[in-house]
């Protein structure tokens, strides 16, 4: 555990230092990608871990999020209102985890689209109680006992501490029994099915573990930006997020967490200085393909391998591409 | 609904069924084929509408037009597949990031050429009439969209089984290592169905164009259509994409009429229910790893 | 069994540079923002030289031609005034929301908080313009409204900085449906896309055209998107209306309108509708299938007035085609913010809420003034019929509706 709790110590002294350096709206922007950060750490476990490549992710996320924006005026605790939103999603991922784990590779991908559609399309159509397509106010302050925190420096530190617990958890998770069973069943799920493990039951954890993780997201983004409409739950918003995570690297837990902070300054910075953003965006993603080795956190690795333990390299060729189609 | 009502939402089904029968079976044989989950194929089915629509308001005329912009499309697709595809044989994920990113970029560029205004390619003058069918008319070009979608299943039902290529497909879809020691150029085929799926979207854009329009966003909206058409099909066969794709015409089609509040759900729920009862789509086979 | 994997070896380096490199991107994009810790507030009491005008429109996706557009506009009205609005040289930073509340209240927190900006314009969708109603009341930062078009937002979630130049769902639903009543007919079956602005035109329109006698005897909502309108068609075949009222926009108006005359409906039932049928972005891709079409329109190319004039013909002269009405609504957009700093002689938000209540302007659509009971323009609608002139179709303008002004709450009857 000294590994994780290292790791946990860094992150805060980094995220405890950065306000100094970012400006009003860097600071806004840094809050926004921590709970990104939150989400893609959560469809990193399902593809990096547990070998599900889902394109629904964002469902998870919008249940949280309307979670908190249709029962805030209803309960006014913000700790009850978060763990409802992480609960609610839980037991939704758990349900149709079981239905959807039938269901491999590409079809795997495809009915998770269709769950996102559809969550989309029942927020669409409830428009008495969700607001439909015009999307919801949310009023329910963020209050964890010690007075209101409304301020961008008290949004941006509950974020940055969510995030660190979130990757401390992760880390933890997949280093206990459960979660190295989970990696074993993506690396070979005959042989630990052989072996007599249940391997649908741990698909079906990792599920409902990342999707109660991305309802937490969804809740803190609700908090965060106090409007929330469907488009967080389409199946764009999933892909995004699947970039985030294969941007910055599958296979690990910090890799999807620096793949959002990426994506999101990139995707806003280009655009704010050009309109061809799309063009310049897409040139991005095709050249980190062609020269990339799974992404960012990888090349990270790759440079101090090259600089410091240059044997050691041929280790690190190991964990690079996804699993799209399982083994 | 009296039985003229029926019969012409059924042809409507029809008409765009065998358009998304169209975009799909390039999909389904590229994915089948090749494993290759092609985000970038919506992109080549508004490239051709976008070319065609050019050629045609040039006085090229419609069916000129049309060879040209599924030669163009065919071009693209073999350009794109040797230059960048085939780097990423065998990984998923970097195939996933590559031809969204080709999205963002051809889409971006088509608005850059064609601009934001929305286009239509005309009618072709011989199809421009209306058939009465009881109290409606129904419009001859919407027949021979039915026409050219069924023309096509049986040159793909004749090309896969009929021909030297299609035993080569059919068989490199079932044990790829085998097709290889066998000696046959693996690299060539596989640029060559690239193509070939890229010009049969690129088709689609073309015969489509008339019908639903030509404008910056419809890449999106037909690639998730289609998607759906592959995975409720199946992959591995022509078979898979027309049935699927049919299926999912009708059903749009009707569900606007059974569940009018609902419709937009209508084809996802199917996919779900299928995928449920046969969780590699319907004429799906083992795709080898 | 063996689970150690490279990344297990790596993890704790690669953490602690990963975290680095999140910082550095962090930093990175601090750097362009100032590194003061002003308010917001303080963006609007700027009294430099230049003025800072911040965009949010939506370049991506279906409204991408109604964003080009107003760009058009609003440019063409600066370039006719030297680059200058109140006396000030303007600074316009534009930022595309992709139709996405949530992309837009990104860019709008860094529009006011990293830009500074002054004033704002935008967005095109109603669902945006509702994400961003709160910030700016909160932030008072003036938003000048040049075509979302919910009728909230001039009634319950009204905002004294937020001022529409355009039009609302309201006003588009009912100014023909008198005409449509006493002219055409009795039995209307409506038409209109599944999402809060197509119920908003269709309540309206019911309204109005029952008050005058109609009556709405069926109302269709397919899907926004809809490829194919044959199972509506049908329907309204079926059901032999009078006439079919429709509010169908972008790509939906234009196959709507061919779907209409390939389905043989044209000729047999009046086609009838809002401003979106008698404008060039429609007509024009829609060819002949848009002739004979009746609509009540807001602008035609063709308004006999000096502005419009003027404006129709430094239009084409720059961007070689014929303006829209969201061309007219850009220019004007750029016109108000124009007369209300000269106005009110300041950028200070304070200031200019004060004018802008009940401001008035020559429109290339006609006289226009801002309502201060609503913050919606009252205006001209034209009842204008699609003719063929010189093998183009034209809105021809019969009659002028004048004065169409929103009620100052919904009537009982929009509820």
């Amino acid at each position: 555990m000294k590994k994780t709790l290292l790791s946990a110590i860094v992150l805060v002294a980094v995220t405890a230092a950065l306000p100094w350096v970012l400006g009003d709206y860097g600071v806004n922007l840094a809050t926004e990608v921590y709970i990104m950060a939150i989400l893609a750490m959560s469809l990193g476990l399902l593809m990096g871990y547990a070998g599900l490549v889902s394109l629904g992710h964002a469902a998870f996320f919008g249940i949280g999020a309307y979670t908190v924006a249709l029962l805030g005026p209803a309960i006014p605790s913000t700790i009850v209102l978060i763990g409802l939103s992480m609960v609610l999603a839980g037991i939704i991922a758990w349900v149709t985890g079981m239905i959807f784990i039938r269901t491999s590779r590409f079809y795997f991908l495809m009915i998770t689209v269709a769950f996102g559609q559809l969550i989309f399309a029942l927020i669409w159509q409830l428009k008495s109680w969700t607001g439909g397509a015009d999307g919801h106010k949310v009023s329910a302050p963020l209050d964890f006992g010690f007075g209101e925190m409304g301020s961008p420096l008290a949004l941006y530190a509950v974020m940055a501490v969510a995030m660190v617990i979130v990757y401390v958890f992760l880390r933890v998770f997949v280093n206990s029994p459960a979660g190295r069973i989970v990696q074993g069943v993506m690396d070979n799920e005959n042989r630990m099915t052989a072996l007599g493990y249940n391997v649908r039951f741990y698909k079906v954890l990792a599920y409902t573990v990342a999707g109660a993780i991305a309802g937490l997201a969804g809740s803190l983004y609700a908090y965060f930006n106090l409007f929330v409409s469907p488009e967080l739950t389409g199946w764009m918003f999933s892909g995004q997020v699947m970039m985030m995570v294969i941007i910055g690297g599958v296979g690990t837990l910090m890799g999807p967490a620096v793949g959002a902070a990426l994506f999101i300054i990139l995707q806003n910075f280009i655009s704010s200085y050009t309109e061809r953003w799309p063009i310049i965006l897409g040139a991005l993603l095709v050249t980190l393909v062609l020269v990339g080795r799974g992404g960012i956190v990888h090349w990270v690795g790759l440079a101090r391998t090259k600089i410091f333990v240059r044997q050691k390299e041929a280790s690190l060729q190991k964990s690079s591409s996804g699993h799209l189609y399982g083994k | 609904m009296s039985l003229s009502i029926l019969f012409v939402q059924i042809l409507t089904g029809l008409a765009y069924g065998m358009l998304y029968f169209m975009i799909a079976a390039g999909l389904t044989i590229i994915l089948g084929v090749m494993n290759v989950v092609n985000l970038a194929h919506g992109t080549f089915f508004l490239i051709g509408a976008y070319v065609a629509y050019t050629l045609v308001s040039k006085h090229l005329g419609f069916w000129l037009a049309l060879i040209l912009s599924v030669g163009v499309t065919a071009i693209l697709g073999l350009v794109i597949e040797r230059l960048l595809i085939h780097r990423v044989y065998g990984k998923e994920l970097e195939q996933v990031l590559l031809t969204f990113g080709l999205t963002f970029m051809l889409s971006d560029a088509a608005k850059w050429i064609w601009g934001t205004d929305i286009q239509t390619i005309p009618v072709p003058r011989v199809l421009d009439f209306s058939i009465s069918v009881g109290s409606v008319d129904f419009p001859a070009y919407r027949l021979f969209i039915v026409a050219v979608g069924g023309a096509l299943a049986v040159i793909l039902w004749l090309l896969e089984n009929r021909t030297r290529i299609g035993a080569i497909i059919r068989a490199g879809v079932d044990d790829r290592a085998m097709v290889t020691a066998l000696g046959i150029n693996v690299g060539a085929v596989f640029t060559g169905v690239f193509a070939f799926g890229a010009a049969l979207a690129g088709l689609g854009g073309v015969l489509g164009g008339p019908l639903i329009g030509v404008y910056t966003g419809l890449d999106g909206d037909i690639l998730v259509t289609s998607l759906i058409v592959v995975t409720v099909g199946g992959l591995g066969s022509w078979k898979g994409p027309f049935v699927g794709a049919l299926l999912i015409g009708l059903m749009d089609t009707l569900g606007k009429v059974w569940f009018p509040s609902f419709s937009m759900l209508v084809i996802f729920l199917l996919m779900v229910v299928i995928l449920l009862i046969r969780p590699r789509g319907l004429f799906g086979r083992e795709v080898a790893p | 069994m063996k689970f150690a994997r490279s990344h297990f070896i790596f993890s704790k380096w690669k953490t602690v540079l990963a975290a680095s490199a999140l910082s550095l991107a962090l930093t990175a994009c601090g750097g362009t923002t100032s590194t003061g810790t002003q308010s917001p507030q303080g963006t609007s009491a700027s009294s430099s030289d230049t003025l800072k005008v911040g965009m949010i429109l939506s370049a991506t996706g279906t409204f991408a031609p109604l964003t080009e557009s107003i760009r058009n506009g609003f440019q063409l009205y600066l370039d006719q005034h030297n680059g200058m609005l109140g006396g000030r040289k303007v600074e316009i930073k534009f930022e595309d929301d992709q139709e996405d509340p949530q992309v837009a209240l990104r860019k709008y927190r860094q529009l006011v908080s990293s830009d500074k900006v002054d004033i704002l314009v935008g967005p095109i969708s109603s669902a945006v313009a509702y994400a961003l109603r709160d910030g700016v009341e909160k932030d008072k930062i003036v938003l000048i409204d040049p075509n979302a078009a919910a009728n909230d937002l001039s009634w319950k979630q009204k905002s004294d900085y937020i001022y529409r130049v355009s039009f609302s769902n309201w006003q588009n639903g009912s100014s023909v449906a008198k005409y449509i009543a006493q002219n055409i007919g009795k039995s209307a079956v409506t038409i209109a896309p599944d999402y809060p602005a197509g119920r908003e035109v269709i309540q309206a329109f019911k309204a109005a055209f029952e008050a005058s006698g109609g009556k709405v005897v069926k109302e269709l909502y397919p899907k926004l998107g809809t490829n194919d309108f044959a199972t509506y068609l049908t329907t309204i075949a079926q059901t032999k209306p009078d006439v079919v009222y429709s509010f169908e926009t972008g790509s939906d108006g234009i196959r709507f309108v061919k779907q209409y005359a390939d389905f043989g409906l044209k000729g047999k039932i009046p086609l009838t509708g809002t401003l979106e049928l008698g404008d060039n972005l429609i007509l024009d891709p829609a060819g002949d299938a848009a002739e004979g079409i009746i609509s009540g329109v807001l602008y035609t190319p063709w308004l006999e007035n000096n502005v419009n004039q003027t404006f129709v013909t430094s239009y084409q002269k720059k961007y070689n085609k014929l303006p829209n009405i969201f061309a007219v609504d850009g220019y004007d957009a750029a016109q108000v913010i124009d007369l209300a700093i000269t106005k009110a002689g300041s950028t200070r938000s304070d200031d200019l809420i004060k004018v802008l209540k009940g401001i008035s302007f020559n429109s290339p659509r006609g006289p226009v003034t801002i309502d201060p009971k609503t913050n919606n323009p009252i205006e001209n609608f034209y009842v204008a019929k699609n003719v063929k002139l010189d093998g183009k179709i034209v809105p021809q303008v019969s009659q002028t509706i004048p004065n169409v002004t929103m009620p100052e709450t919904p009537s009982p009857a929009a509820q």
